[in-house]
């Protein structure tokens, strides 16, 4: 089995990766800076996707951006 | 009634004027004091030098964030904003955007601080732009 926590919430996500606060978290999130998935009411942030982000490199993050 | 505050220990009335030595040792004994106040003083400034020391940048390891922004990677890596800019546009330094800030990612930026930035031939880009 994998290691377990895959979602963490907008918050911690925010803070964690990016230095944001909550308010900055959830904006990220709706901008979709921080890639979400919305169970019921509840939006959890996505752990993998996030990590790919900060892991691109500069190269491949520009290629990807162009 | 001058002679009474001249040295520290008073002397009594009936000795005749203090011995030069007593004034010198009275002497001694404000130079002494100015010595020490001078050291407290040092050490004041020491201590004031120790609490700054604490308050610069804690090492990357204790940051609670996974990346950091431009402005913090200069600051500590004693490089301009815009070589970091320049880097980042010519694809040697990552970044990722988020809103209208742009971080580097903190793997990134540790490799920077411990290894500095990667070979810049653009320099003549930079000058070209100015």
């Amino acid at each position: 089995m994998e290691r377990l926590p895959r979602t963490i919430s907008v918050p911690e996500a925010g803070r964690l990766y990016f230095g944001l606060g909550r308010n900055g978290s959830y904006a990220a999130a709706r901008r979709g800076d921080i890639p979400t998935i919305r169970l019921g009411r509840r939006l959890r942030a996505l752990v993998e996707p996030l990590e790919e982000k900060l892991q691109a490199t500069g190269d491949k993050a520009r290629g990807e951006a162009a | 009634m001058r002679r009474i505050c001249e040295g520290s220990s008073c002397q009594p009335k009936s000795l005749p004027s203090p011995a030069p030595s007593a004034i010198a040792l009275a002497e001694g004994l404000v130079a002494l004091g100015r010595l020490s106040d001078l050291t407290i003083r040092l050490e004041a400034v020491l201590s004031r030098l120790e609490a700054a020391a604490a308050l610069a940048p804690p090492p990357l390891d204790e940051t609670d964030s996974l990346a950091m922004s431009v402005n913090e990677l200069c600051r500590r890596g004693g490089f301009s904003r815009s070589l970091a800019y320049e880097h980042i546009k010519q694809g040697t330094l990552p970044s990722v955007t988020i809103g209208r800030r742009r971080l580097i990612p903190s793997a990134a930026a540790r490799e920077v601080l411990a290894r500095g930035l990667p070979e810049a031939p653009h320099h003549a880009d930079v000058r070209r732009r100015r």
